[in-house]
């Protein structure tokens, strides 16, 4: 299991060095078991930085290690086990399957890992308040219900990380509260790190530490 | 494996895939079919069997109205005929050797009054090459009965020319086997009264045959001065009669070969080059089907492209998202081998029946090999579309 992220002098190939980021082109270390908050305005690549540590972007100079390895060494075979077992992602775009339901977006993730039971999977959706949705293809779901779903499909694998792209964008203050419940108690038992970004409307969460991008 | 299906099913259309399986069963049915036909009539156009037999030639050379003035005989030398001997597609070559006395054959048949007498003569060709199997084709020195084998052409000269013009009753083989008559043997200040007794008909061989062993015994008792005239015809096996090579050999040395036994053989040849270009064109169908199969997979992988990089994303290994689509390639590929198979095996049904009215103790050939090709052609068409797709998807 990664128990470190490093970056160093990470900046995508098509940005610009610029003096007030925390992140581009500086040393960071993130921690497993910690929690931090990346606040960026629009287009200064906070999804880049999450694709770059889940391995689907590559145009970058600098280098990302987990723990002492080298992110760009890393086979297509040790992405695949790494998205099974140790980086668990919730995308800005979520990435659902609109032909698909809600709860079989949720099985989907878990069929691969195999981490939750369908009455874990019944308990989220009760307190996320989608529980009437469970069988509705995720394509008839609000843009906010969707992001739900994706959360909790998110939960549904063994990390050492989860990365959050702007997880309450489109949640109303309730459903942000109960997000940041589950996180917590989940985060408590399962010990990963959290990187969550945020342009504008943030997880409320205890942060370690915040970054600005 | 359900969601999986359920996901990357999306942007189907049936009706490019029916139109890949229709592509796919014509081409290879028109592979199989070929193929399988070819195997069937092989052994019909091939040498030692079947109703194209052409395995023997004749060779002789020409007389011209030059030979018949100057008394010239058209015989082969020594040196001409091993030249033919030594020719690839010559398996085996002999001559025929003539008798150097006079005969002659006298009928009575003492019922009627009536007696026939003909000049007659004879030659022998080495016992291989003899086409006719009798228990009765043997002579040996002291022996009185003469084994003669007339060539089929004559009886059916007499029963449907002669016979019939002159009023008189045809005859069978039967008929004719059972009659014997009187040969007289003249030469060497001798005279000698044998039997003769036809014992069977031959179809490959135009002449009066007696056994060898007779001529050579008679030749030695007969004509004991006179050196062996050097042969005037050959009889030639060769290993393929559709060789072309045979004609252009004789044709370029002058040599007379009995054309009607090369028409078959062409006619043999003629027909393997038609069943190879149906094969071909048959196969280019297959693989032009199979080009529009690669196509639509990879036209159906762009669409779903999104679902698939979302996939791949979630920690889908790619041999299990690639999966879907090579089972249902494979799927499909096997249905269409499997409906191309019962074509071949309806349409061998119809022409076996066509070649049973051909040739009555027809054999048919195995359709294992057929089948061999047909699963090697399908499990090619599988192994290249399931590495494509699992490029393709991994891109």
């Amino acid at each position: 299991m990664i128990s470190r992220i490093s970056l160093h002098t990470v900046l995508p190939t098509v940005f610009s060095p610029r003096a007030e980021s925390d992140v581009w082109g500086r040393e960071l270390e993130l921690e497993r078991g910690k929690s931090y908050l990346i606040e960026a305005d629009s287009g200064t690549g906070k999804s880049t930085l999450l694709g770059i540590l889940y391995g689907y972007r590559h145009e970058y100079n600098g280098r990302v290690l987990f723990d002492d390895a080298d992110i760009r060494a890393f086979s297509s075979d040790r992405w695949v086990s790494l998205r099974q077992q140790e980086l668990a992602i919730l995308f800005q775009e979520l990435r659902l399957f609109p032909t698909l339901t809600a709860r079989e977006n949720i099985e989907v993730k878990n069929q691969l890992t195999g981490l939750r039971n369908g009455q874990w999977v019944e308990t989220m959706f009760e307190r996320l308040d989608i529980a009437d949705k469970t069988d509705t293809p995720v394509r008839f779901l609000s843009w906010g219900q969707q992001q739900r779903v994706a959360f909790i499909r998110a939960l549904c694998q063994p990390c050492a990380f989860l990365l959050l792209d702007e997880p309450v964008s489109h949640l109303d203050d309730n459903n942000t509260r109960t997000m940041s419940d589950i996180l917590r108690e989940d985060q408590q038992q399962r010990g990963y790190g959290i990187l969550s970004t945020s342009v504008g409307k943030r997880l409320p969460y205890s942060y370690d530490s915040e970054f600005y991008l | 494996m359900r969601l999986i299906w359920k996901i990357l099913r999306e942007h189907i259309r049936p009706a490019q895939w029916v139109g890949f399986v229709l592509a796919n069963i014509v081409g290879l049915s028109i592979v199989l079919c070929g193929l399988q036909l070819y195997l069937d009539i092989s052994p019909l156009l091939n040498p030692g069997t079947g109703f194209m037999k052409p395995d023997y030639l004749v060779v002789t050379k020409p007389v011209s109205t030059l030979t018949t003035l100057s008394m010239d005989k058209p015989v082969f030398t020594e040196a001409e005929i091993g030249d033919i001997a030594s020719q690839p597609f010559v398996e085996q070559c002999g001559a025929f050797t003539a008798a150097r006395y006079q005969i002659s054959g006298q009928l009575k048949v003492a019922k009627l009054d009536v007696q026939l007498t003909t000049d007659l003569f004879f030659e022998s060709v080495p016992e291989d090459f003899v086409d006719v199997a009798s228990e009765e084709w043997h002579f040996s020195p002291g022996e009185t009965v003469v084994p003669i084998i007339i060539p089929q052409d004559y009886l059916n000269l007499y029963n449907f020319g002669f016979a019939s013009s002159a009023n008189m009753p045809a005859v069978s083989e039967s008929l004719i086997r059972r009659v014997r008559f009187d040969l007289y043997l003249y030469g060497n200040g001798q005279r000698e009264r044998m039997t003769g007794r036809v014992v069977g008909f031959s179809t490959r061989l135009n002449t009066i045959l007696v056994p060898e062993s007779f001529i050579r015994w008679s030749n030695e008792r007969f004509a004991p001065q006179e050196s062996a005239d050097a042969p005037s015809r050959l009889i030639v096996r060769v290993n393929n009669p559709s060789d072309r090579a045979i004609t252009t050999y004789f044709d370029e040395h002058g040599y007379h070969i009995d054309q009607d036994k090369l028409d078959s053989s062409k006619a043999g040849w003629l027909l393997r080059i038609l069943v190879v270009i149906v094969m071909c064109i048959g196969g280019l169908i297959c693989l032009l089907s199979c080009y529009v199969l690669i196509l639509s997979v990879f036209l159906l992988l762009q669409k779903n492209r999104q679902s698939v990089r979302d996939l791949l994303l979630l920690g889908y290994p790619v041999r299990r998202v690639a999966l879907p689509y090579q089972a249902l390639v494979t799927m499909l590929v096997v249905l269409s081998l499997c409906v191309s198979l019962a074509i071949m095996a309806v349409a061998r049904s119809i022409y076996v029946g066509y070649l049973r009215m051909l040739v009555p103790d027809y054999m048919l050939s195995s359709a294992l090999p057929t089948v061999l090709v047909a699963v090697g052609l399908v499990l090619l068409i599988i192994f290249v579309n399931l590495i494509l797709i699992h490029r393709h998807v991994g891109r």
